[in-house]
């Protein structure tokens, strides 16, 4: 029998009742997370791409207890978190942490990074003594940050430096899980670079699992063992980071990527977009078809009035999509006659 | 063809408490019409400050240049009024929030049909026909609906989209975009670049799109210009640019995009981070971070553009010349 994942998310739904005082009654509700599963390996990452309003900054904050589902599930190391007790799940929050998009927001600036560093080793007792300050340093070398910056403030550092602060305090708990909330956007493109493979690089030594939430394909698909593509609150296809971007069947993560343009302008002269049109529509009570249904350009009458459930095709390789057997056929992303190129082509 | 905009060693320094910060150094560039010249660089490198200088957006004082001409006019000398027709009726300009950018208490209508009556002086009536045409030039849906409503009323991608409305209500010759598309989704992010690919090749205009989203330009421009620390290091024809890299600055940014579509691996990252502009260092600026850098390296005056290539393709490297090849 196989041991169960590090973490198992199973139908996981966040859903928020709109305002509406007595006289007005409920006006709806916003479905931010409608029906999601999925499961991490122990030391492994799963990137979370999606755009803004599509419920995986929710998703992220939910996993680490930051808000109470609606219904379902989030399973660590096999035991359910809803149905444990309030030590234990203080216990539980030291093993799974969190790092965001600006740690400048999330840094306390009137505390040095030593005491930043030092406060979550005491609170969870996991060393003493002279022992928290050693700590410290450690954790300074291992996100490269000289050890004179124990002393120094916030305002001090640079951004990408930050964010290295913001990961070394994720990790002065021990974690094996970190949810990685955009960690990487708002730096500069040289900056993110390097964020990434410090991220990369911590994964391989201590063996911690991300759930790395971003928007930039590139970035995702470059930190990510598995991706799953998110649209209005669900999971619409999921498979191997390495080949998703390349095999990608539901319409969706096909505009998505003929969207997302590329470096290289020989090649974004040969690729065709698939401009959608409108907005993304909101959360507030969704279709009851395919999320996707009323942007996309190949929806079916089935698409309106089924929601397609994530199937499995192919290893490695899940779609939401009553179409998925013919998308790159209907929706291709390369101009006619054009080379296929690495990962390009549908 | 006579070039749309023409700059020449242009120098931006602000009075800061600390002393004078120099944010542009030496800049000179040209546009020609119906061309687009992308600016890129990361923050701080001056990309956004050398073109509100040329809007005459900067504190009084702060922007110097031997020549800025425009479709023929030496704007250097003008006086803030003429400055102020020239900006909305000949150059148009989009900002990267159009939150901040429109009037939050006036319509959509109401900021396009000042534009008209502003700039070319049409009645009222007239006025609000060509703001209900701009706006479905612009693709809003419903134009005619859409004058009545607040900024605040509408999306990220339909305010950009009213945003540019404004922009080019004058037919501009040439439209400057600073980040348009970096606050929004990569599926909206499309449909505003297709926008301004429509519009400037129905306007004929000139594009300035000043961007560090290297993949944005790459799909854009036909020029780019790489800025790092005030200047100008690179700059040629898209893809010489991109395909041979001379300044070892630009080849690190390009290495350092993560690609979705290949199986590189990771990408490459630049060490260090971009100097202060209070204290750079002597001779090219990106020298600390350089893994070719040199003793010559330090001298001064910093590296000029050289020619890196076929023409028009310039470096600012001392490398550059030399019998080498880099990746």
């Amino acid at each position: 029998m196989t041991a169960p994942p590090l973490l198992e998310v199973a139908d996981l739904r966040l859903h928020f009742p709109l305002g509406g005082g007595f006289a007005f009654g409920r006006r709806g509700t916003v479905k931010a997370v409608d029906g999601v599963d999925f499961r991490l390996e122990a030391g492994r990452t799963l990137g979370l791409v999606g755009e803004s309003g599509c419920g995986k900054s929710t998703l992220g904050r939910a996993v680490v207890g930051l808000e109470t589902p609606t219904s379902g599930s989030v399973t660590l190391g096999g035991r359910n978190l809803a149905a444990r007790s309030r030590a234990e799940r203080d216990a539980d929050r030291r093993r799974m942490q969190m790092i965001f998009q600006d740690p400048f927001s999330s840094l306390n600036p009137r505390m040095t990074v030593g005491q930043t560093l030092a406060e979550p080793i005491r609170l969870h007792g996991l060393r003493e003594g002279p022992g928290v300050a050693a700590r410290v340093r450690e954790l300074l070398g291992l996100v490269d940050l000289p050890e004179g910056a124990r002393d120094r403030y916030p305002h001090e550092f640079s951004g990408g430096q930050r964010q290295r602060i913001g990961i070394a305090r994720a990790l002065a708990c021990e974690p094996e899980l970190v949810v990685c909330d955009e960690p990487v956007s708002a730096l500069d493109v040289s900056i993110q670079a390097q964020i990434m493979r410090l991220l990369k690089r911590l994964q391989d030594e201590l063996g911690v699992a991300y759930l790395f939430i971003g928007h930039e394909l590139g970035v995702v698909r470059q930190v990510s063992d598995e991706i799953a593509v998110m649209y209005l609150g669900q999971i619409v296809e999921r498979g191997a980071g390495r080949t998703l971007f390349r095999e990608a069947r539901h319409a969706y993560t096909r505009a998505l990527i003929s969207a997302a343009p590329i470096p290289d302008p020989r090649l974004e002269r040969l690729r065709r977009r698939i401009i959608l049109k409108g907005d993304p529509p909101s959360p507030i009570d969704p279709p009851s078809g395919c999320p996707f249904a009323g942007r996309c350009p190949v929806a079916i009458p089935r698409c309106h009035a089924e929601r397609p459930p994530l199937e499995r095709f192919g290893p490695d390789h899940a779609v939401a999509c009553w179409r998925a057997g013919e998308t790159p056929e209907l929706l291709p992303i390369l101009a006619q006659g054009a080379p296929a190129r690495d990962g390009t082509s549908g | 063809m006579s070039a749309l905009l023409s700059i020449r060693d242009l120098e931006v320094t602000f009075a800061t408490e600390a002393g004078p910060l120099p944010a542009v150094q030496g800049v000179s560039l040209d546009v020609a019409p119906g061309e687009t010249l992308a600016i890129v660089g990361e923050s701080g490198s001056g990309k956004s400050v050398t073109m509100l200088s040329l809007l005459g957006l900067l504190p009084a004082g702060a922007a110097r240049a031997r020549q800025v001409v425009f479709d023929g006019q030496d704007i250097t000398a003008l006086d803030e009024a003429r400055l102020r027709g020239l900006r909305g009726r000949e150059i148009g300009i989009v900002f990267q929030d159009p939150m901040t950018s429109l009037n939050p208490v006036l319509t959509v209508g109401r900021q396009l049909t000042e534009m008209f009556e502003l700039h070319q002086g049409l009645s009222r009536g007239a006025a609000r026909a060509a703001a209900v045409e701009t706006l479905s030039l612009v693709g809003m849906p419903s134009p005619k609906e859409r004058m009545a409503t607040y900024p605040h009323q509408l999306s990220g991608g339909m305010r950009q989209r009213a945003m540019i409305a404004i922009a080019v209500a004058c037919r501009p010759k040439l439209l400057i975009a600073d980040e348009p598309t970096t606050a929004l989704d990569v599926t909206i992010q499309a449909q505003i670049l297709d926008l301004i690919a429509r519009i400037q090749e129905e306007l004929g205009m000139g594009v300035i799109m000043i961007s560090h989203d290297l993949g944005v330009v790459a799909g854009v421009a036909d020029r780019i210009a790489v800025m790092y620390a005030g200047r100008i290091v690179e700059i040629g024809p898209i893809d010489a640019v991109f395909d041979a890299p001379r300044m070892p600055y630009t080849s690190g940014l390009l290495a350092s995009v993560p690609r979705y579509d290949l199986d590189a691996d990771m990408p490459r990252s630049i060490p260090g981070t971009p100097p202060d502009p209070l204290a750079r260092p002597s001779g090219c600026a990106f020298r600390p971070r350089c893994a070719e850098a040199r003793a010559a390296c330090a001298a001064s005056p910093p590296p000029a553009l050289r020619p890196a290539g076929p023409p028009p393709h310039e470096a600012a490297c001392i490398l550059v010349g030399e019998e080498r090849e880099r990746t």
